[in-house]
């Protein structure tokens, strides 16, 4: 059998293209802002963007699931503030930081179950069954402390116990890396595995590729629509693990908007809003592209009206890009298989 | 003795009232390639419900490899491993050929993915069958061809005794079908049977084992391979177009119009070289897309006339805009994809004629003056029916309507006859026929001739993008031996000759 060129087959990947582009347009972002601003280069920096992209690429991560499913998570940045409000309200009541984090676990699993449930089992439109679950999940997550935010998790659980915890999440480091980072990537590595080596990545692709084709081969659509939304709020439930480390406290607006930010992270990285289409590696370019955004506008002192301007153009410049990739793909390959 | 695939007994499946299959009985051997032949599509869907799902059953028995599977006295649920191939795609797109064969099948259970494990168990059936197609390939780069192919290897690798196939000739090439045939019968030696769904008599005739005329739900008649080809004259599905075909013999081409409707001109675009094509008035030409290559090509020419080079020229102007609306196209499977079914009946006929009238959605006169114009034609209560409680004939009507109110100098059909079963082929006829009859040029896309030839008056084959073959009305009898309805155009071609020569041509 003929062996293929591992370049070449790496580069026919579905989505590898959009992927590269990002990486591509990450490279020339950075060295732009970096000319403008030579403090973009600084190590600290460095250590800074890395660790804030991790929130964006852990969202964006759950949020691809979902779009390559065909469908839309909009409970994505409510299921991440619920998680940290109750995780921090645990443990100002004195709660063990290990049981607070399982009972916020469980309570951002059944978010996902509900909705695999209404968009999976009875049909809801995604848009409309997840824009009621957004409401829940930032509804618990006013009421869990009575409509205020948390005090200092230190005031519940000592200040030894909280300070760990906000060093596993947000502040410490592990090779002189912040945790933050760590825990993103081995979250990205182990959820890149589950959706490009095992069956159910396949049957991810497949019901947003065709779900018809999908039902008929036997694939669950309901269980395979339940597992990407257990995934978005798993990584949801981290997202909000790491804003409870952040700040030390819970905030009943955290996470406010994080939903578009993952649907940014996989469009800019190539995921298909279409679906059956995107890879994770696209993401981690995506939401590493989102972030030196940021960082760079801040760093050269760009307003944030400005912030959101130029990356609202390069989302709709990467939807863009996808539509035309996508219509023009076909041809290329009937011409040349002539 | 040759086991026994399929046997359905006097199956009679009765669904809210209405019967799907009334006393349905047929027998399908194991190597078997039986073609069936719907006279009209009534039972059609509840037979191929019937054929995966063990539903209840108001009567009869259904054996499927010599095992009782369904019986009415005590239905046992469950479903057969029958696989049915389509005219959609039952493909994931975004996928690749290695894992919507292995991985996108029941009974998949393996975990970890292992493309070059995949890409291993693939060659041996693409060899075997002498096809080409790249494992790691994306089914949205495939041909129609290749993705037919994949769907079939699908149905084997599930473990499939038995393969429905579905209307295939209507969107595959005559090569294509032709290799098509040799797959078949290969697997057939592999007693895999094969229930060959072909509106084409003709087509199931010359390829499978015994054919099988099925109307209303139930068999009317078998036709083993040897039965005498004079039988044929007298089936209700080829009358109407052994009618057409003869009146068609008739029109001389004094009748058609002579000045050009539809030109095109040195043109390159896409897959298109140089590709050159006159349309008169009045004319009916049949382009034959032999490698399917061009019509997509063609049909984006229409939508947005913009070419590497060379012109189209619409009633002696260049096409420059589809919103001019000189070309019209009349999709395939119009009645679905051609119908806004949000609006009414005659804001849907009114669509396209608002370049000739402008006051038509404010003029409550011209809406009047068309539904007592067309009512006679089309009937009065339908312009007081929802959308989508129209009959399928009535559908047809409407959007061929839309078409002649928009009166454009030319109109392309794709594939007009897809899906249509024999009443409403007939139809469809008549509707094309007005077109003609008003000066409108009928231009006919196709992969397969099908029923196309019926009001040809050219058959014009597009190989690689330019012209290959031209065929005029007198020419039809070269055509390959596969044509449906050849033999019609043979008498035709027997009769001319025998004028001239006062003696009869050797029967080809």
């Amino acid at each position: 059998m003929k062996k293929q060129n591992l370049l070449k087959k790496i580069l026919s990947t579905r989505g590898m293209g959009g992927a590269l582009t990002a990486f591509a347009g990450l490279i020339v972002i950075y060295i732009a802002f970096g000319i403008i601003n030579p403090t973009v280069f600084s190590g600290q920096n460095i250590m800074n963007l890395l660790r804030s992209m991790s929130k964006y690429l852990l969202i964006g991560i759950g949020q691809s699931y979902i779009l390559i499913t065909g469908n839309i998570d909009l409970s994505i940045g409510s299921v991440a503030g619920m998680s940290a409000m109750i995780s921090a309200t645990l443990m100002t009541r004195g709660v063990h930081p290990l049981l607070a984090i399982l009972i916020t676990f469980l309570c951002c699993m059944v978010i996902g179950v509900l909705n695999g449930l209404l968009v999976g089992k009875w049909k809801l439109p995604p848009f409309i069954a997840t824009l009621g679950t957004m409401f829940v999940a930032r509804g618990v997550a006013y009421i869990v402390n009575g409509n205020r935010n948390t005090d200092a998790i230190t005031s519940g659980i000592g200040k030894e116990a909280g300070e760990t915890f906000q060093n596993v999440f947000y502040y410490g480091k592990t090779f002189g890396i912040y945790n933050t980072f760590w825990i993103a990537m081995i979250l990205f590595l182990i959820f890149f595995f589950l959706l490009s080596k095992t069956r159910t990545g396949r049957h991810i692709y497949a019901i947003g590729s065709n779900v018809d084709a999908a039902k008929l081969s036997g694939v669950s659509v309901f269980a395979t629509t339940t597992k990407a939304y257990l995934v978005s709020a798993f990584c949801s439930f981290v997202v909000g693990l790491i804003l409870c480390g952040q700040a030390g406290m819970g905030n009943m607006e955290a996470g406010n908007m994080y939903e578009m930010y993952g649907v940014a992270a996989g469009v800019i990285g190539g995921v298909s809003p279409l679906g059956g289409t995107g890879i994770l590696l696209g993401t981690l370019a995506g939401a590493a592209v989102w972030q030196t955004l940021e960082n760079g506008l801040n760093m050269i002192g760009a307003q944030v009206g400005i912030q959101r301007l130029v990356i609202g153009i390069i989302v709709v410049f990467a939807v863009l890009l996808d539509v035309v990739v996508r219509s023009g793909s076909y041809k290329k390959k009937k011409a040349a298989k002539k | 003795m040759k086991e026994e695939m399929l046997r359905m007994e006097r199956v009679t499946y009765i669904n809210q009232g209405i019967a799907g299959l009334e006393n349905f009985s047929m027998t399908i051997r194991a190597g078997e390639i039986l073609g069936l032949v719907p006279v009209n599509n009534d039972g059609l869907e509840t037979l191929f419900t019937l054929l995966k799902h063990n539903l209840p059953l108001h009567y009869g028995y259904i054996y499927y490899r010599e095992k009782l599977v369904n019986e009415w006295s005590n239905p046992k649920g469950g479903a057969n491993r029958i696989s049915i191939i389509r005219t959609e795609s039952s493909l994931a797109k975004d996928l690749t050929v290695a894992d919507n064969i292995f991985v996108l099948r029941p009974g998949f259970r393996k975990w970890f993915m292992k493309p070059s494990l995949l890409r291993q168990q693939l060659l041996p059936f693409t060899q075997e069958i002498g096809v080409s197609i790249e494992a790691d390939a994306y089914i949205d780069e495939l041909t129609v061809f290749e993705k037919f192919v994949v769907e079939l290897l699908k149905a084997v690798v599930a473990g499939s005794r038995l393969i429905v196939l579905e209307s295939i000739s209507t969107y595959i090439s005559d090569s294509e079908l032709m290799k098509l045939h040799e797959i078949l019968r290969f697997y057939a030696k592999r007693d895999i049977s094969f229930l060959y769904i072909s509106v084409h008599f003709e087509e199931t005739r010359q390829f499978c084992d015994r054919s099988v005329l099925m109307e209303d739900g139930h068999i009317l008649k078998y036709f083993e391979a040897e039965d005498n080809v004079a039988d044929k004259l007298f089936l209700p599905c080829v009358k109407d177009y052994d009618n057409w075909v003869r009146r068609q013999h008739d029109i001389s081409d004094e009748d058609r119009g002579q000045k050009a409707a539809f030109e095109i001109d040195s043109l390159y675009h896409g897959n298109l070289r140089n590709l050159n094509l006159r349309v008169n008035a009045g004319e009916c030409v049949v382009i034959q897309d032999m490698d399917n290559y061009a019509m997509e090509d063609i049909l984006s020419l229409l939508e947005k006339p913009k070419a590497r080079s060379g012109r189209i020229i619409v009633d002696g102007r260049p096409l420059t805009s589809v919103r001019d609306r000189k070309a019209a196209v009349i999709r395939e499977l119009p009645a679905e994809t051609m119908i806004f079914e949000s609006m009414s009946y005659l804001d849907n006929l009114c669509f396209n004629m608002d370049h000739r009238f402008k006051k038509v959605w404010r003029s409550k006169g011209v809406q009047k003056s068309i539904v007592s114009e067309y009512g006679a034609l089309l009937g009065e209560d339908v312009f007081y029916k929802r959308i989508r409680d129209l009959t399928i004939k009535q559908k047809y009507d409407l959007v061929y309507t839309r078409i002649l109110l928009q009166n454009p100098g030319v109109v392309f059909c794709v594939q007009p006859f897809k899906k249509a079963d024999v009443s409403v082929r007939s139809h469809i006829w008549e509707l094309l026929e007005r077109f003609l009859q008003k000066g409108i040029a009928v231009v006919i896309l196709a992969v397969n001739l099908a029923d196309a030839l019926a009001l040809a008056d050219r058959l014009i084959r597009i190989k690689h993008g330019t012209v290959h073959e031209v065929y005029n009305k007198e020419d039809f009898i070269k055509l390959p031996a596969n044509t449906p309805w050849l033999y019609l155009y043979q008498e035709k071609y027997a009769e001319t000759e025998f004028r001239n020569d006062q003696a009869p041509p050797p029967c080809p």
